[in-house]
């Protein structure tokens, strides 16, 4: 699919982004109902795109889809800022540990690590930059993001050992076959 | 401290003004509702760790940056902010993945309330509960294997239309309109009016 | 795929490709614009030449205005925001000046009846009008030739008539076309070669009336009820349309009288079991309304009975309410005004669980369910769920879906019509006394209709009540002594079909053709010939 033009464009690539996008802007209305009371309902569909879209698509494609998908959540009303932060960094992180170690578990770790404490610090730093000198306030959001992120990983995981069972993609290089 | 918390509360009331002259207050409240968890860990943290004042400011700056944001979103159409980043470096692909994407939300919407509806017509209890999340892989299954099979043909039909030709060229380009620079101007000189405002409180005790 | 065919497409031509599911038709689509080798890796042996071009040495996009192609699934070929967008994108590949796009547009989109829909999300429209939008993008590219490959596959019949119609204009215009279908009375009319694929094999090709002669029997195709009519009537020639065959049955000198026009498919009711719980089905003037504010009525002052052991089919347009009225049967939908009644059970106060103990519900794509990891283990389901766990009635399933070989492989891995077998044997798991089938046959090939035929007289033999919807009036005559036709919700004929067919007023309104069958038997041409015939 390489084409000789100057933007190499690989339109499986751009298709599975699509799709992915899609999905995580089609579930965004729906939370899960495991509840710590009524105040965290975990939204763990972002993350499960991001270890698919580490996966299948790579890290450029896999922040694009986050970047698209928080655009549109916020457009359509399911979505708030954090969204940005949220999505994009723990795909970004989740392509890259893919890419280099190839194995989904660890790109599951590097959504979870992405978006529970460096998204949620990024976050606390939106909010008040006074509180960074404060670590105790500093961690305020880790455990509400983690919550969603760990959720969405472990749907992530169980989606890319469906896909390959199902050979819509192809086992991953070492991957059992089922 | 409270030069701070009135300048805040300023600008969150201008911003709200905003809100209500478009006529977003409803969606505008759904939004912070989606806040709502932020807002106890914030405050709850920001309490132990430091005072309650903090926890009150950043609360309402929180507030103040989300409705900005809000207002942002909602009146700017996502293809027009997408083919605008394209239009600034960011690859052709992305404004494509924006514009596509928004096309199968409802596809993939349906497909999953198809099979929310199939399983449930076999017993499996899919409903909106904690008993139903062991049941997750019978709706995330068939919605994963259908969404990426889709994405195969869709990928096929791009092909065909000549999605990989180099020699693309843009329909349409953006340039800078009276409304543009009007709006800049208005942000700008609200910015430094608060800026202003908040020194004057700051230098006045 | 494809096992050393040979095949040259002259311009101008019409050629019709049919053949078995798996029998190659996709496969030959895909090297017409150089999908295969470019976009799936595989052994490919031999060359293919498009308009002068050898596949092998131009990437897609240098080949894609050549061949155009359309796919079956029409929802996977439209991603852009507009009809309008749609049409331009592939004009934007080719780089043209902007009134040349515009200009091309035009002209597509007059020829394909889709002007009217240009500034329309292609998504909100129906699955007929994306087929036609389809087509004009890739007719605006301007191709010299056209492949489209089963394109009528998901749309009811006036959809595909008036696809049909567009292609005829299409070719009239000068593109050369090449259709892929199993459906053969799809498309002999206007085809001016026909081909038949078997096992990647090119087993027939040549005029239709000459190919049609052949036994297409044994490539699983089903022959059309004209050339069944020809046969019975010892025709001299195959004719293609149904006017075609009244005129040669005119010209007939010999007016040998059939006692018995054997060839009609109706079926003696089936024998009725009683069932000592009730009436299965009882909707009283039922009103139904989709909650997101706006919407008209799907469903509009339905009353109708289904006793024990009936075969009933629901028929009627594209958006009818066929489906909204099935998922009624099953408490999956609750009726806005009246109430519907499941073996004497209120829907509106029974569970979907408590009532899908009674209902067995196939949805029309079996993808929608399948997600076990072995077949047993997917058609075990239900009777897990509902604890209606029966062995032996399970092994009675695995031996009449013939599904015993398949029993311990992936559920993911089967061919259209296993998938569907697997889905009817998990509809039935939990020993239901209704069964309800949406669309069982699309998708399907010949073989499939034959062995869903001969199972649900099975089933109705044992007093089974079938209540299921389709576009294929074919295998609603052959299988259902009931119509239902309804029409923009409301029920507008109930009856046996020839009733319902020869209702013209009611089958106006549901948009339905009858059938071949029908025409033939009942045309006053051939009324003069027969006896009075019951
Ligand atoms: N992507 C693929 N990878 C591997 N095998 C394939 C693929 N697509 C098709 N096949 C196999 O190639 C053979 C021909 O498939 P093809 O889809 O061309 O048949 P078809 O006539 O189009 O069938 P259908 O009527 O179901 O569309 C089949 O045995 C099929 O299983
Ligand atoms: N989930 C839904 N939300 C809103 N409207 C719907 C929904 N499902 C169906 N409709 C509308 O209700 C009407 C009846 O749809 P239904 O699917 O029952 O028709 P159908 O006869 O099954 O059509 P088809 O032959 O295409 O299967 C249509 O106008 C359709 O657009
Ligand atoms: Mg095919
Ligand atoms: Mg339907």
């Amino acid at each position: 699919m390489k084409t000789l033009g100057t933007q190499r464009v690989d339109t499986r690539k751009v298709a599975y982004s699509v799709i992915l996008a899609a999905i995580a802007i089609a579930l965004s209305p729906f939370n899960i109902p495991i509840a710590l009371g009524p105040i965290v309902r975990p939204l763990p569909w972002q993350h499960m795109v991001n270890v698919l879209g580490a996966v299948l698509v790579g890290p450029w494609y896999a922040l694009a889809v986050a970047l698209v998908a928080a655009i549109v959540r916020n457009a359509i009303g399911t979505g708030t800022l954090f969204a940005f932060p949220g999505g994009m960094i723990g795909a970004f992180l989740a392509g890259w540990t893919y890419r280099l170690t190839r194995n989904l578990y660890l790109a599951a770790l590097g959504e979870i690590i992405g978006t529970g404490v460096i998204a949620a610090l990024f976050s606390t730093l939106i909010w008040a930059p006074t509180v960074m000198n404060r670590p105790m306030a500093a961690t305020a959001l880790i455990i509400p993001f983690s919550i969603s992120t760990i959720v969405g990983s472990v749907l992530g995981i169980v989606g890319v050992l469906i896909l390959e069972r199902a050979r819509v993609i192809e086992p991953r290089a070492g991957a059992k076959a089922v | 401290m409270t030069a701070d918390l009135t300048t805040l509360g300023a600008e969150c009331g201008l911003a709200l003004l905003a809100v209500i002259g478009a006529g977003l207050l409803r969606a505008w409240w759904r939004m912070v509702r989606l806040l709502v968890p932020m807002f106890v860990f914030l405050v709850l943290f920001t309490v132990l760790a430091l005072d309650m004042a903090t926890a009150v400011g950043g609360v309402v700056r929180l507030l103040a940056i989300s409705t900005a944001f809000f207002l942002f979103f909602q009146t700017t159409a996502p293809e027009d902010l997408g083919n605008a980043l394209v239009a600034s470096g960011v690859p052709y692909a992305f404004t494509f993945i924006l514009t596509s994407a928004m096309q199968f939300v409802p596809v993939i919407a349906r497909r999953a309330r198809e099979i929310l509806d199939a399983q449930r017509a076999r017993g499996i209890r899919l409903e909106r509960d904690a008993a139903s999340l062991r049941n997750y892989p019978a709706l995330l299954a068939p919605l994963l294997i259908q969404s990426f099979t889709l994405a195969d043909q869709l990928a096929e039909a791009m092909e065909a239309r000549g999605f990989g030709s180099p020699r693309r060229t843009f329909a349409r380009e953006y340039r800078w309109r009276t409304w543009d620079y009007a709006a800049v101007i208005v942000g700008v000189a609200a910015a430094v009016g608060f800026w202003l405002l908040q020194r004057l409180i700051a230098n006045s005790r | 795929m494809l096992a050393g065919v040979d095949l040259r497409v002259k311009a101008g031509e019409f050629v019709l490709v049919a053949g078995a599911s798996g029998s190659g038709k996709s496969t030959l689509c895909r090297l017409c614009n150089g999908l295969i080798p470019h976009f799936y890796n595989g052994v490919l042996e031999g060359t293919v030449r498009v308009a002068g071009l050898d596949t092998r040495d131009h990437p897609v996009h240098e080949l894609f205005a050549q061949a155009a192609l359309v796919f079956q699934n029409s929802e996977a070929q439209l991603f852009n925001s507009t009809v309008e967008r749609e049409l331009v994108f592939g004009l934007e590949s080719l780089a043209l000046p902007r009134q040349e796009i515009q200009a091309r547009v035009g002209w597509a989109a007059e020829v394909c009846g889709i002007a009217h829909l240009l500034d329309r999300a292609p998504h909100t429209l129906s699955g007929g009008e994306q087929q036609r939008v389809a087509i004009a993008a890739m007719l605006a590219l301007r191709p010299p030739l056209l492949v489209l490959d089963e394109p009528f596959a998901n749309l009811d019949p006036e959809a595909t008539a008036r696809v049909r119609a567009v292609l005829r204009a299409i070719h009239r215009a000068g593109t050369t076309i090449v259709l892929t279908e199993h459906r053969l009375h799809e498309g002999i009319e206007e085809a001016t070669r026909l081909v038949v694929l078997d096992q990647g094999r090119l087993a027939l090709d040549g005029e239709p009336r000459r190919v049609l002669r052949e036994d297409l029997t044994r490539y699983h195709l089903n022959v059309p009820a004209v050339v069944r009519f020809a046969r019975t009537w010892h025709l001299p020639e195959v004719p293609l349309t149904v006017d075609e065959a009244l005129a040669l049955l005119e010209q007939e000198s010999t007016t040998r009288i059939l006692t018995d026009y054997s060839d009609s498919p109706t079926r003696n009711p089936c024998i009725r079991v009683e069932n000592p719980r009730g009436v299965p089905l009882q909707l009283r003037s039922v009103w139904f309304a989709f909650e997101n504010a706006g919407r008209p009525w799907a469903l509009r002052d339905v009353s109708l009975a289904v006793q024990a052991g009936e075969q009933v089919a629901l028929v009627g347009h594209n958006g009818s309410g066929k489906t909204t009225l099935l998922k009624h049967f099953n408490g999956l939908l609750k009726p806005g005004r009246g109430s519907v009644l499941v073996l004497g059970q209120d829907t509106r106060t029974a569970k979907v669980a408590d009532l899908a103990r009674q209902v067995g519900f196939v949805f029309q794509n079996p993808g929608d369910q399948i997600f076990k990891l072995t077949v047993r283990e997917e058609i075990e389901v239900s009777a897990r769920a509902l604890g209606r766990f029966d062995a032996t009635w399970l092994e009675s399933l695995y031996e009449s879906f013939a599904l015993h070989p398949l029993l311990e492989r992936s559920p993911y891995r089967l061919s259209e019509g296993e998938k569907k077998r697997v889905a009817f044997a998990a509809a039935l798991a939990a020993r239901p006394t209704i069964l309800v089938l949406d669309e069982p046959t699309t998708g399907q090939d010949a073989a499939f209709r034959e062995a869903l035929i001969k199972l649900l007289d099975e089933l109705g033999a044992r007093g089974m009540t079938v209540v299921l919807a389709t576009h294929d009036l074919e295998f609603a005559e052959q299988v259902a002594p009931r119509w239902i036709a309804l029409a923009n919700g409301a029920v507008v004929a109930d009856g046996p079909p020839d009733a319902v067919m020869a209702d013209t007023e009611a089958m106006a309104r549901a948009a339905l053709r009858p059938t071949a069958d029908f025409r033939l038997r009942h045309s006053s041409r051939l009324a003069a010939r027969l006896p009075d015939h019951a």
